[in-house]
């Protein structure tokens, strides 16, 4: 019997039948194996697709799971969105913050399981008990917001939480995101199309019921010292202020930032892109997620000008970086228009802005034309062309069709010297670090489940400060126990991706502080280390499924520009990551894994995380 | 000196903490509905934090045909009697706030009682939007509803076409 966390039901949605299931929770799935969020969703998805399943067919599946502490006192708790990736073909599981986890649980649901296709334009309406597919013909074709304002006129309800997708997921476009609340999106690896390719749009919830918990008095003591802990925590500190933003100085100093297509590493137009800029000229008010002390959201306004209108929350870091140095623009102004485009018409800024900086490079260098480009001039710099470029992506004119593909296939698509230069690992396009000034990253990169993703493990803070693991140091520029630092990382992330908790407060909290809340509020009785074993065996389990879909080791490699262009200026000029090296460091890291040579996991290891079903 | 609950509506950032620690000491579970403070979303990214202002002055004591309201004696709160409260709502229709909600199972009405002086939404706020004051004056001009909130935050803010929207 599930004592608390949970709130008991998974709902199971068949859009071809149109068939409404709601099972239990605790008969679905293992929790005390897999926890909930990303390990329900790894577990769905090993168990019920099908293997080589095409991502936009109707037997691809799409799951919103939260986890037990979701909605809860826990401070900073999120919803984990997971399919198969039309971009990578591979896992993918991307977060979402505002308010729809904790809504879900609210309405009695541990997760929504998406299956099939709809013949024609629809939105999953759920209200407690009362869940319908209601018609959306009158939705397709709108952007987010109007998508969301209409279904809460509808509903005559503002606290209606919506996810829905624009006129990229529509479209097909193979990166485009998952929008919630305007302003946060589940954004990476296109789960957004993979929604248009089953005709959904929307998925709205409102809920009115409670979470209950196991033992109140213990899991609101330990709560409140979380909670005291993160704000308390110096990051967090800077992160309330500054929020994502303040990245950008540091990245640049650094020569970790992607400017120009990842030619360069420092921009010199950092300072025009940086919070304090943005905190002076653009900021309103903070923003937080559903039971987050962090704020680390920052709602900014345009009144005059050229781009007066705009209203969005960020600008964040990736966004910054990937659409603003890496296209080389350093107008704030314009780069939170842009923003505000993604936002609405549903396309991921990290993704969006490596396209467009990749289709700068090819139009510098004569790889592409004016011709192609249907007359725009798309040299670095060139903010309006950006701005065109994002709306010519989302609706799929033109040049745009072909960018909406990904920088992968894009590529495949021109001159195949392009290739060397087209910033992706797995077809993931790369993140806001530029792994040439940091071989931890570049690790991180080759093995993170979903493809080249910052979010699984982030070494970069131990490379600059230089302290490894157990007050061990280590050189920034050298590989040494690279290999373990990731490993550790990915194995804590996804433990905490089970909860489902917020990257941004994990260090605050700490894993002693999660399992206790964890075991207060379900009745669980987990240890720590059982905590980090779960991490362990999720990734383990999604590198099976990759596998399964046909994962390679020769996929397992960086861009070519990685290895062979140094970076040009700064305090890591000269620098260049080295495919031998880099040979080593995956190598430790199949190891240090329990996997074989060629990064299978091994029977023995899968059996000692109790994934015997996955030994093939 | 009366105390009230006053609230920074600049400073919210909508996480809703207030909510969640709420119901947990009132309910002994986590429900926005069972809070007696409640955060209300308006786009764009504006959040309206509502709860009682202790009026001094209460439309809600002055109606309660049942005379279930009163002053609680130690901290002046605005406390609802159970075994009195027969479910008619009349509060509800004459609170300015919109800061007295509906037990649905019990039937009766529940609101803000300032945790008996410490309240803890106070306590978990982590940007001090709400902060326990001593009140030299009738609150009841605190008292206003959600909405007209938001408009004032968005004439503020000069928000462009000072648009806001909600249901």
């Amino acid at each position: 019997m599930l004592k608390g966390g949970y709130a008991g039901e998974i709902l199971q949605i068949n859009l071809t039948d149109e068939k409404i299931r709601k099972v239990e929770t605790e008969k679905y799935f293992n929790i005390d194996i897999f926890i909930g969020g990303k390990g329900l969703a790894a577990y769905i998805l090993w168990k019920e697709l099908k293997r080589n399943v095409e991502p936009f067919s109707e037997k691809n599946i799409i799951i919103f799971a939260t986890g037990p502490l979701t909605g809860t006192l826990c401070p900073a708790t999120r919803m984990c969105i997971a399919t198969k990736s039309p971009l990578t073909g591979l896992f993918c599981d991307s977060y979402v913050g505002g308010h729809l986890g904790a809504e879900l649980k609210f309405a009695g649901y541990d997760a929504v399981v998406i299956y099939g296709k709809s013949e024609k334009p629809v939105y999953v309406w759920i209200c407690n008990e009362d869940v319908e597919i209601c018609d959306a013909k009158h939705l397709w074709g709108l952007d987010t917001f109007k998508v969301e304002e209409r279904i809460r006129e509808e509903r005559r309800d503002s606290l209606v939480r919506v996810a829905c997708i624009g006129p990229a997921g529509e479209k097909l476009v193979r990166f485009a995101h998952i929008n919630t609340e305007r302003y946060r999106q589940a954004g990476r690896g296109g789960i957004g199309a993979v929604m248009g390719s089953k005709n959904l749009k929307a998925l709205a919830v409102r809920g009115n019921g409670s979470i209950s918990i196991y033992n109140v008095e213990e899991f609101t003591k330990v709560a409140k010292e979380a909670n005291k802990a993160v704000l308390e925590n110096e990051t967090v500190k800077a992160r309330k202020r500054w929020g994502t933003a303040r990245t950008i100085i540091f990245t640049s100093d650094q020569d970790l930032l992607p400017t120009r297509n990842f030619r360069e590493a420092t921009f010199e137009g950092a300072e025009l892109l940086s919070a304090e800029t943005l905190e002076k000229k653009f900021w309103i008010k903070h923003k937080a997620c559903h039971s987050c002390p962090v704020n680390c959201g920052k709602l900014g306004v345009i009144r005059i000008g050229k781009y007066a209108g705009t209203i969005v929350e960020g600008i964040e870091y990736e966004t910054l970086a990937l659409m603003g140095a890496n296209c080389g623009i350093s107008n704030y102004e314009a780069v939170a228009y842009a923003n505000m485009l993604c936002d609405m018409l549903g396309l991921d800024t990290i993704s969006t802005g490596n396209v467009i900086a990749f289709a700068m490079e090819c139009f510098e260098r004569g790889i592409i034309t004016e011709k192609e480009t249907g007359g725009l001039k798309l040299n670095f710099g060139n903010e309006t062309a950006m701005i065109k470029l994002v709306e010519k992506i989302a609706r799929r004119e033109g040049i745009g069709s072909l960018l909406a593909e990904g920088v992968k296939r894009f590529s495949e698509k021109l001159n195949v010297k392009s290739r060397r230069f087209a910033m992706h690992v797995k077809a993931l396009e790369l993140p806001g670090y530029d792994a040439r000034a940091s071989p931890g990253m570049g690790l991180a990169y080759l093995t993170a489940d979903r493809g080249g993703c910052h979010t699984r493990a982030w070494p970069i803070s131990r490379e600059i400060s230089g302290k490894a693991t157990n007050g061990t140091l280590i050189e920034r520029y050298s590989i040494e126990k690279r290999a373990l630092i990731v490993k550790m990382e990915q194995d804590m992330n996804t433990a905490c991706d089970t909860l489902v908790a917020c990257w941004f407060v994990k260090s605050a909290v700490g894993e002693e502080r999660y399992v206790k809340m964890l075991n207060a509020a379900t009745g669980m009785k987990l240890t720590p280390t059982e905590f980090l074993e779960i991490g362990e065996r999720i990734w383990n389990l999604t590198r099976m499924f990759n596998i399964r879909e046909g994962l390679k080791i020769e996929d397992e490699t960086l861009p070519d520009r990685v290895f062979e262009d140094p970076i040009s200026k700064g305090v890591a000029a000269g620098r260049k990551l080295n495919r031998e090296e880099v040979k080593t460091m995956l190598k430790e890291y199949y190891e240090l894994r329990g996997w074989n040579e060629t990064g299978v996991p091994t029977a023995r290891k899968l059996k000692k995380l109790k994934l015997d079903f996955a030994v093939s | 000196m009366p105390i009230a609950v006053m609230v920074d509506y600049k400073a919210c950032t909508g996480c809703r903490l207030c909510e969640i620690v709420c119901s947990l000491r009132n309910e002994k579970e986590i429900s926005p509905t069972l809070s007696r403070i409640r955060v209300y979303s308006f786009a764009p990214g504006i959040d309206v934090p509502i709860v009682c202002a202790q009026c001094l002055k209460a439309s809600c004591i002055e109606t309660c045909p049942q005379e279930a309201l009163n002053r609680d004696p130690d901290t002046q709160a605005v406390v609802v009697n159970e075994e009195k409260c027969v479910g008619c709502k009349l509060c509800i229709e004459a609170c300015p706030a919109g800061a007295i909600f509906v037990d649905s199972r019990r039937n009766i009405v529940f609101k803000c009682e300032l945790c008996g002086g410490e309240p803890e939404c106070v306590k978990i706020c982590p940007v001090d939007a709400l902060s326990l004051v001593k009140v030299p004056f009738d609150t009841r001009i605190f008292a206003r509803k959600a909405e007209e909130i938001a408009r004032n935050l968005s004439e503020l803010w000069a928000l462009p076409r000072g648009r806001i929207t909600h249901a």
